[in-house]
């Protein structure tokens, strides 16, 4: 429906001013949460209430941090891991998107490899990784196991969102004579935009849990490698170092979805 | 007909179909025979799951007769058909889609001229009283005009044969009454022939210029009903003014017996 907009009035001001000051609180004890936490952190390891060799804190992590930079070779740790991250992320969701078109053409495919894909999504695929290892090698086993973690999700939760396309919408389309490829591209997929989002939403954080696990195994770089070298020599402040840096990525790709779901969802309204 | 020999635009010829599902088979339409002579306005009634929305799917070439034949111009119907336009229940909108971008789905599908498709889309988005939202979303719009925007959408095919399958149901009463009647008279004037599915028997009849009656399932065409307005003039009233036609309440009658209503 068309609504005619007002002009504001003095109680829609003050409504409007309610909402930026119950933005502005949340963000406020969001940030207090944070500092506190971080206070605490502080505090309790220097006050010994708990043992800062196993847990670190705060500026032991900075300082953790600035001997890092000072060696100059976090950055291409840091590089080596986004690199992996992005083509894994790249693949499984071009992989998954292609399972998931190829099911929905050919529903024979579907029903053939329906209790395949169920196991293969339900099995721990991380129990895979020694065996990456021996087949693929080190370099390759990373993006083998990143790929391998995300791919069958992403297949699943967008083969599912196919499937829960409007019939009516299918149905209209057939009325004018549509073919099955156009189908998929005027309907079925413009529809599952939503499904789309979700899926390189997960895709973001299991590719990332994919690359730090394979990085465990067999990397000779990269913040899963840097985690696992630190930890074998007690440096919980630069182990801390690399869980931050991994937190700020889930972080970006986070916003950077978000941003493109937000372009996609607004273009429709 | 001024051609003895002349087909009918639309016939039905003793059309049996039979679904076939894991509970078993079940007999949807049985020995249906009906013709439609072109620019004729037919309503269609019947109880939910008498198979009139069968008939309608039928023309439409998205199923084949288990017997019998459906014929458009005396041709078998074997696919979708260029000459004909749908218009389901929901509106169907695609809310990703410009309703200008929806009118020109069809020709768009179909792989036709884009340039030519779009002038039409605007005459007729003009002519429905949507111009000033061509370039809205669906979610914008009221259920009224969103069902105008699918009106719009159908005759930018510019199909002989439009298939209305409970277009009007799923809108508010009034709504209902006011967009029966337009969509009505824009079909009429413009010369097409028209299937109009429905249980509403005064939406029928107010619109249609033969009601036939569907038996419950297994689907018979149970009676047929010539609809005319003779106190109202040579011409035909509208859809409105029908309702109040003194030949009304006979007419609602007599399709009201034959429907056989029991509430069991």
């Amino acid at each position: 429906m068309l609504t005619e907009t007002l002009a504001a009035s003095p109680r829609y001001r003050a409504w409007q001013r309610r909402q930026v000051h119950e933005r502005f609180t949340i963000r406020a004890i969001q940030i207090l949460l944070v500092l506190g936490l971080l206070a605490l952190w502080e505090l309790g390891a220097r006050a010994h209430w708990m043992n800062p060799m196993l847990t670190s804190y705060p500026s032991a992590i900075w300082g953790g941090l600035r001997g890092m930079l000072q060696e100059g070779t976090l950055g291409s740790h840091l590089a080596t891991t986004l690199l992996e991250l992005s083509i894994s992320f790249a693949l499984a969701m071009a992989l998954g998107t292609g399972l998931a078109v190829l099911l929905w053409l050919s529903p024979r495919t579907e029903k053939v490899l329906d209790p395949f894909l169920v196991v293969a999504n339900a099995l721990p695929k991380v129990a895979l990784v020694p065996i990456f290892y021996i087949w693929l090698g080190p370099e390759l086993s990373i993006y083998g196991i990143a790929i391998a973690i995300s791919v069958f999700i992403v297949a699943l939760m967008i083969f599912t969102g196919f499937r829960q396309t409007d019939l009516n919408k299918v149905k209209l389309a057939r009325t004018l004579g549509a073919s099955r490829a156009q189908i998929l591209t005027k309907v079925v997929l413009p529809g599952s935009v939503p499904t789309l989002i979700a899926a390189l939403k997960a895709n973001a954080a299991l590719s990332l849990v994919g690359v730090i696990v394979g990085e465990f195994q067999s990397g000779k770089a990269g913040l899963g490698y840097l985690i696992v070298y630190d930890s074998q020599i007690f440096q919980m402040d630069r182990v801390m170092v690399s869980v931050v840096l991994l937190g700020l990525i889930s972080l970006a790709m986070y916003v950077g979805i978000q941003g493109l779901e937000a372009v996609l969802i607004g273009r429709r309204k | 007909m001024t051609h003895a020999a002349a087909p009918p635009k639309i016939e039905f010829r003793n059309v049996c179909l039979h679904y076939f599902g894991r509970d078993g088979e079940t007999e949807a339409l049985r020995d249906i025979g009906l013709s439609i002579a072109a620019g004729e306005f037919v309503a269609i009634v019947g109880q939910s799951g008498c198979g009139k929305s069968t008939l309608l799917s039928l023309l439409a070439g998205l199923l084949q007769p288990t017997t019998g034949q459906v014929l458009i111009d005396g041709k078998p119907v074997t696919g979708p058909s260029p000459s004909i336009g749908f218009m389901l229940q929901q509106d169907t909108l695609f809310e990703w889609r410009t309703i200008l971008e929806n009118t020109v789905l069809g020709p768009e599908i179909r792989g036709e001229n884009r340039a030519a498709a779009r002038a039409r889309a605007e005459a007729l988005l003009e002519r429905y009283g949507l111009g000033a939202f061509k370039h809205h979303r669906p979610a914008q719009l009221s259920g009224g005009m969103r069902q105008r925007a699918a009106l719009a959408r159908t005759m930018c095919l510019e199909p002989d044969i439009l298939l209305l399958d409970e277009p009007f149901s799923a809108l508010d009463f009034q709504t209902r009454l006011s967009l029966g009647a337009e969509i009505g008279s824009i079909i009429r004037n413009a010369g097409k022939t028209a299937i109009l599915v429905t249980h509403d028997i005064p939406e029928a009849i107010s619109i249609a210029d033969r009601v036939v009656v569907l038996s419950r399932r297994p689907g018979r065409v149970r009676s047929e009903h010539g609809i005319a307005f003779p106190s109202c003039g040579a011409t035909r009233p509208t859809a409105i003014a029908a309702r109040d036609a003194v030949e009304f309440p006979a007419l609602f009658d007599t399709v009201w017996q034959e429907l056989d209503v029991h509430v069991d």
